[in-house]
């Protein structure tokens, strides 16, 4: 094995975990997950040695790719039949993890447009620039999402909801442009 | 109460299913993926459709040579060979076992409904060639429970791949070291009724997924269940309503039959599943299709009020991307599909040798048939 695929692997090694869990934190679906990572990773390799923040390139590649997993046209169609059969696993059963699964659950009932902003801004920690650049849209575009993703979130999860994160980004953003 | 959207991912990573490609499956990825840029590169010579004379393969059809009795209990079931289905319909707990909705070389599928629910399936039977399954997960920490005087073991709690919420399984011994699976899906859960989501809208809030109810079966209804499922001595070949004539050079079938890919949906589309090279199911523990192969998906079934707004004009093979070609009837009632997938399963045909001519082509070479009128429809004949 070459010192490049070495390098690698032990990258892949490393990340993939957190990268499928991302991606399935965006699509909600782990097949769909694992494939939009085993697709950036593999897309990686030929280019290696040119990638010069590979982690971050990876985070931001994969919000993409399962974004686009879940926009496929028909995906029910194309996939084989027979994916189903269950896995022998252990069900988690502790109780603090519902409200991070109810977050979870509202978080995927946001509009796809406006989910793979959140993901980046609020769960990678990327700034307006830097998600607008990730994405390949205009940073007033990501600010607006931002504010209508939030909002979103908000008329989910219910009048109760009193301090999500991000509040404070809007908060920001709203007197950012009130400023300019 | 503090809710931040960054404690999702901790929850998330801890509660991960097992990981179906590992790093050196990804490096093999990377790697194909060089070779073929490297071979696009020096040639870009379109693939033409490269047919074979399809192969038959031994016992795959029709024959019965390798049809066994299980030993040390009832001859109820017996061991069909690849591609063959031998599970015939029975009644038992108020439930339907169909007859096999689905072969592959390695395993045979069939559904488990209720008249509570037209839609969904109550819950699956798969039975394996003897060494293809390994039934150690259900061996090692299972409830022992005895099937119609085979031995069996009970899971409570185990996780669909398309199905976060885990249900009950039983497997059973149905022949030296062939096993038996039933397993029971949630009363509701993930599948129908869940709209795929328009990136061009980004005003409407998705409704909320069904929650999912009990399981359709318990522990004594899964066992009822198990002992009621049923072979014929002769193995018949699974028909679908697509055939095709050849198979391109290199392809092989990897699965065919009417079973729904989405979690428990009855939808009785056909479809032929080919994959690049050959596979062969072996030690497996869940249903997966193979990992790092490119397929192609050639399905048929009917033409639903939601696809209506694709634009196909009926009698012509149309291909709106690269990868992927439909077909509609003269009457607009039924529907033709081919796709093709790379091995890393990304949405593109890149690295498979299949362009879209040649899916054209093969999707223009098929044999559609009525999805009303199973009397229609083809057995499947593809070998390796």
């Amino acid at each position: 094995m070459s010192e490049t695929d070495r390098d690698f692997r032990e990258f892949v090694a490393a990340h993939l975990e957190r990268l499928r869990a991302l991606a399935y934190i965006t699509c909600g679906d782990w097949q769909l997950a694992e494939d939009a990572v085993a697709t950036v990773l593999s897309r990686m390799y030929p280019r290696w040695e040119r990638i010069e923040q590979p982690a971050v390139y990876a985070r931001q590649a994969v919000v993409r790719a399962a974004i686009s997993e879940k926009r496929r046209p028909w995906w029910r169609r194309e996939r084989s039949a027979g994916d189903a059969l269950p896995e022998v696993s252990l069900a988690d059963h502790s109780g603090p993890v519902d409200e991070r699964l109810r977050l979870h659950a509202a978080l995927l009932r946001v509009p796809v447009g406006l989910r793979s902003v959140l993901v980046l801004r609020f769960i990678e920690g990327l700034s307006v620039a830097e998600t607008a650049e990730a994405l390949g849209r205009p940073e007033g575009t990501v600010k607006n999402y931002t504010s209508r993703g939030l909002e979103a979130m908000r008329r989910i999860l219910g009048p109760n909801l009193t301090d999500l994160e991000g509040d404070k980004h809007v908060t920001a953003f709203a007197r950012h442009s009130a400023d300019g | 109460m503090s809710q931040r959207l960054h404690d999702i991912l901790p929850m998330v990573e801890e509660n991960a299913p097992p990981m179906r490609f590992t790093p050196d499956d990804i490096l093999g990825l990377g790697r194909r993926r060089k070779r073929n840029r490297r071979a696009a590169a020096v040639a870009s010579a379109a693939t033409a459709l490269a047919v074979a004379v399809v192969a038959v393969a031994p016992n795959a059809l029709g024959g019965g040579d390798d049809l066994a009795p299980a030993a040390g209990g009832p001859a109820m079931l017996t061991v069909a060979g690849p591609f063959q289905g031998t599970i015939v319909t029975t009644e038992a707990a108020g439930f339907t076992i169909s007859e096999t909705a689905q072969v592959t070389d390695g395993y045979q599928l069939a559904t488990i409904t209720t008249p509570q629910d037209t839609a969904r399936a109550a819950g699956l039977v798969a039975l394996f060639r003897p060494g293809v399954f390994s039934a150690k997960a259900y061996t090692e920490g299972g409830q022992k429970v005895d099937v119609d005087g085979r031995p069996g073991w009970y899971v409570p709690e185990v996780r669909f791949a398309d199905e976060p919420d885990p249900g009950p399984a039983l497997v059973w011994e149905y022949a030296e070291n062939a096993y038996a699976l039933v397993a029971a899906y949630h009363r509701t859960g993930r599948g129908a009724g869940v709209p795929e989501p328009d990136p061009s809208d980004t005003t409407t809030i998705y409704p909320e997924p069904p929650k999912a109810g009990p399981p359709w079966m318990d522990k004594a209804q899964l066992t009822t269940v198990a002992a009621a499922v049923r072979t014929t001595d002769t193995a018949e070949p699974l028909r679908v309503g697509v055939k095709l004539p050849e198979l391109p050079s290199g392809w092989s079938l990897d699965s065919a039959g009417t079973l729904s890919s989405t979690y428990g949906l009855l939808d009785d589309d056909s479809h032929l599943r080919l994959v690049q090279g050959s596979h062969t199911y072996q030690d497996v523990d869940q249903l997966r299709t193979p990992a790092g192969l490119a397929s192609i998906v050639i399905s048929a079934g009917p033409y639903r009020a939601s696809e209506a707004n694709l634009e196909i004009a009926p009698g012509e093979v149309r291909c709106p991307k690269v990868d992927w070609c439909v077909w509609l009837n003269a009457d607009r009632t039924w529907l033709a599909a081919i796709t093709a997938t790379a091995a890393d399963g990304s949405v593109n045909n890149a690295g498979t040798g299949i362009t879209q001519a040649t899916l054209k082509a093969m999707l223009s070479s098929a044999t559609i048939a009525d999805p009303a009128d199973r009397s229609s429809w083809f057995p499947v004949r593809a070998g390796k």
